[in-house]
């Protein structure tokens, strides 16, 4: 090589790794920490992983309709139960393997529960912020790469969502050090040390103190059936396989919101009796639960921290059983 | 193959590698190459118009050049014993089928752009207006940068025809002028003598590392104009010309200056990448921007703004015209009624009126570009001469000193407010929209108008916005300034040495990677002359 080709080749691989280092040191400031009215999800997952070894007995899993309803704080001082809320807004259930394994590496857990609320969405449906929401507060591993290119779909965008997320998530200068403004675009808000808010939301739980008049009629609700996308009955195997491997025992259930039909209710129930897998649909028993729609939800998909409580007793009386039979 | 994707920057690496590995005789078989490459990959079907087109002119431009050497022979073999009369008659004869090739591949070539880019419209119009049921070509695709190479290869015809340039024996080399990838999807307009003998040389000049780091900082300099200027500007001028019965005055203000930043940007931006590109390949593309926005006048705007179709349009269809028969007669039959002066202007007028016209047909079907980049500019540059006397009078009464730079600043802002007053009418989907815009303009023009374009689905952070974008027009008028100045940013970051270059690489890189409009939170947008 000649020298000047060589000084220029050195040049070259020296402002290569200048970028490169620049690129990553960078890189966390930029990346999304999600902040909104009602969770904090960064905070949620980084709250988690401090989490002692093998400290939660019972781990819930799902979107905003499961960290909105079950009061881990609640099943933990009054009912002896050690439980954790890990779950991220919007998440769809194709995303919840990856979370279950995930914290599978640190918890051993008697029993998994999972909420079915996103059953129905799809990948396609997935928006960006809600993508960012649920994989942005997750550490690297290769479970987050497998599961990034299982939604996205494509391998390169997953390994820009995983290690270059910059690359993706660039609009942060716009808000670079706010912190109060939550009217934004992509509706997460960036924070610059999120692990100062760790005790926010303790065990996962988001309190919602809002009281939102809903029309709630599950009982005289549409019995349509709908179809469960490929990728939900997929997870729901993998879930089930992953708790199986564990000698976990698994439950999944829907918490009560008016957005929720008897049709949808039904489908999940016949695919879980096809294999063999327990579902508790607690709109079934709404009159039970003295659930209120003048009083217990938040919004048309949320039940507000008085909902919260009736359903969290209804769980508290049922959790014993799986706890005991694991 | 977006030019703003890595797919692109890695299609001009390989080009650029597989180039510089075959001897110069052969290089132009690879840009030939890369070309239908390129255009492959827009489109297969529409690479077939284009070469049709190419290969009639290629076989216009032979039998022009058949007729002229035909003549040339006769000529030699009739020089002794033809009387003039005689040559003159022989020589009107073979220039008329000159002329009738010229004018019948015009016609072709002309007719299947209209066919492509008007007729729909226009006939989607007429059966609007009139309730009839024409065809509308709703089946027809718009070939990728038919209006630019069709102009091109026209151009390379009539220079034949007027002894400006030899017809090209190899047809692919015509392919290669009128389809060439840097130049096939919006310009410049190259003129065959500039770039056929630069594309086909059978010599390049060795660049040099200067040479190449100039144009590498260049193309990267274009990317920053076009993702992190022109692309963020987008969001707001986009907003506000969609939405445009959301918002009132200083709102829309705003969204016509973005709109004013971001074409600038996104042109100019386009234009350094690929002027950076062919300089990497040892190829001199024509400028196309000459800091426009420092103009005293609209004349001299567009001797700045889009500097290749101005002088293509004034060679090809203004100058034509005035020297056409027809103007010559009306000339001579105004000099009769209304005396000499008259007569020099009014076909001028009339010629500019038909050439702005045309800038304004090319720019698309729509009456709004018409008027907007049309009739509107020829009124500017025409009411300007015609109260000229009134202004020396009032600047002489004021004693305004046209060299001091308050005078040039005001030219200029004068300048820029009647092209952003023109590109209303440019950008807006209609007349009637561009006239509710600017209705809309002059409404309230209260601040948190401003404030709730960023409401919304625009952006957040609407204070950091602005400051940037700010700092977007100051960084913009300060290189234009610099370069006004005879001043090259680029040249005096090439001699630095190497720390400080590294500094400045990293600093744009990194402009792109955080400012950059890129990546699933956008949606990617193509330049806007693409569409033309």
């Amino acid at each position: 090589m000649k020298k000047k080709t060589r000084r220029v080749f050195i040049k070259a691989l020296i402002a290569i790794i200048a970028f490169v280092l620049i690129f990553f040191i960078i890189q966390p400031f930029f990346v999304p920490k999600f902040v909104d009215h009602d969770a904090v999800s960064t905070v949620t997952v980084n709250a988690f992983r401090q989490l002692e070894s093998n400290s939660v007995d019972v781990l819930f899993f799902g979107s905003s309709q499961m960290f909105c309803t079950v009061n881990t704080v609640l099943l933990d001082e009054k009912y002896n139960i050690d439980a954790y809320d890990f779950g991220a807004s919007r998440q769809a259930l194709s995303i919840t393997p990856y979370y279950l394994a995930e914290a599978l590496k640190t918890q051993s857990p008697k029993v998994v529960a999972v909420e079915m609320a996103s059953v129905f969405q799809t990948n396609e449906e997935l928006t960006p912020m809600e993508i960012a929401w649920n994989y942005a507060p997750m550490p690297l591993s290769k479970e987050k790469v497998l599961s990034l290119e299982q939604i996205l779909g494509s391998k390169w965008d997953a390994y820009q969502h995983a290690f270059l997320p910059l690359l993706v998530y660039h609009d942060r200068w716009r808000v670079l050090g706010q912190q109060s403004d939550y009217d934004c675009r992509y509706d997460f808000e960036y924070i610059f040390h999120p692990d100062k808010y760790l005790n926010l939301y303790p065990g996962g739980y988001v309190t919602v103190d809002a009281v939102v008049e809903q029309s709630y009629d599950f009982e005289n609700s549409s019995v349509e059936l709908k179809d469960i996308p490929a990728e939900s009955i997929e997870a729901i195997d993998r879930i089930a396989e992953q708790c199986r491997a564990r000698n976990i025992r698994l439950l999944f259930f829907k918490v009560p919101v008016s957005l929720w039909t008897r049709g949808e209710s039904e489908s999940i129930k016949r695919l879980m009796d096809a294999r063999g897998l327990d579902f508790i649909d607690l709109n079934d028993v709404s009159r039970e639960l003295e659930i209120d729609e003048n009083q217990d939800f938040s919004d048309i998909r949320h039940l507000n921290k008085y909902g919260a409580r009736k359903v969290t007793e209804y769980l508290a009386r049922i959790l014993p059983e799986y706890l005991s039979g694991s | 193959m977006r030019i703003t994707s890595l797919a692109f920057l890695g299609f001009v690496l390989i080009t650029l590698i597989v180039y510089k590995a075959v001897p110069a005789k052969k290089q132009w078989w690879v840009l030939l190459a890369a070309s239908v490459v390129f255009y492959l990959s827009f489109s297969i079907g529409d690479i077939f118009v284009m070469i049709g087109t190419a290969l009639l002119v290629y076989f216009a431009a032979l039998g022009v050049q058949k007729q002229k050497d035909a003549y040339a022979i006769w000529l030699k073999e009739n020089k002794a014993t033809a009387d003039k009369a005689t040559k003159k008659e022989t020589k009107s004869l073979f220039q008329k089928k000159q002329k009738l090739i010229v004018a019948g591949t015009s016609a072709v070539t002309i007719g299947i752009l209209f066919l492509c880019k008007y007729y729909g419209p226009l006939a989607s119009g007429v059966n609007g207006l009139f309730n009839t049921k024409l065809w509308t070509a709703e089946n027809l695709l718009l070939p990728l940068g038919i209006s630019y190479y069709s102009f091109q290869l026209l151009g390379y015809l009539v220079d034949v025809h007027r002894d400006i340039a030899a017809a090209e024996k190899n047809p692919l080399k015509v392919l290669l002028f009128g389809g060439f990838f840097l130049s096939i999807m919006q310009g410049p307009f190259n003129r065959w003598n500039d770039l056929a003998p630069q594309l086909c040389a059978e010599e390049r000049k060795r660049l040099t590392f200067q040479d190449n780091r100039s144009a590498v900082l260049r193309i990267v300099g274009g990317y920053v104009k076009k993702l992190c200027i022109a692309d963020q500007f987008a969001i707001i001028s986009n907003e506000v010309f969609t939405n445009y019965t959301k918002y009132k005055g200083i709102g829309v203000a705003l969204g016509i200056v973005c709109f004013a930043v971001q074409l600038y940007a996104d042109f100019s931006g386009y234009m350094d990448i690929i002027v950076g590109i062919g300089q990497l390949f040892g190829i001199k593309m024509p400028e196309n921007f000459r800091q426009p926005f420092f103009s005293r006048n609209m004349s001299e705007f567009w001797q700045r703004w889009h500097i290749t179709l101005g002088l293509w349009l004034k060679d090809y269809v203004f100058y034509p015209i005035l020297k056409s028969n027809l103007f010559k007669n009306l000339g001579k039959a105004i000099a009769g009624k209304f005396g000499k002066e008259a007569s020099r202007r009014i076909p001028t007028y009339l010629g500019m009126l038909i050439l702005w016209t045309t800038i304004g047909l090319w720019h698309g079907a729509g009456m709004h570009y018409v008027f907007g980049v049309g009739i509107l500019q020829f009124l500017y540059i025409f009411l300007g001469e015609i109260f000229e006397p009134l202004f020396v009078r009032i600047k002489k009464l004021l004693r305004i000193n046209d060299n001091k730079l308050y005078w040039h600043i005001f030219q200029s802002l004068r300048c820029t407010a009647l092209m952003m007053f023109a590109w209303v009418f440019f950008n807006a989907s209609s007349i009637r929209v561009a006239l509710q815009i600017l209705k809309n303009l002059l409404r309230r023009p209260l601040l948190r108008h401003l404030l709730a374009v960023f409401s919304d689905q625009t952006v957040d952070g609407p204070v950091r916005t602005l400051i940037y974008f700010a700092l977007c027009i100051a960084l913009l008028i300060a290189v234009d300034l610099l370069h006004e100045k005879g001043f090259s940013v680029r040249e005096y970051i090439c001699k630095k040495p190497y720390p400080v270059r590294l500094a400045f690489y990293l600093l744009l890189a990194f402009a792109l990677v955080i400012f950059g409009a890129y990546g699933r939170q956008f949606i990617l947008k193509d330049f806007i002359y693409m569409d033309f």
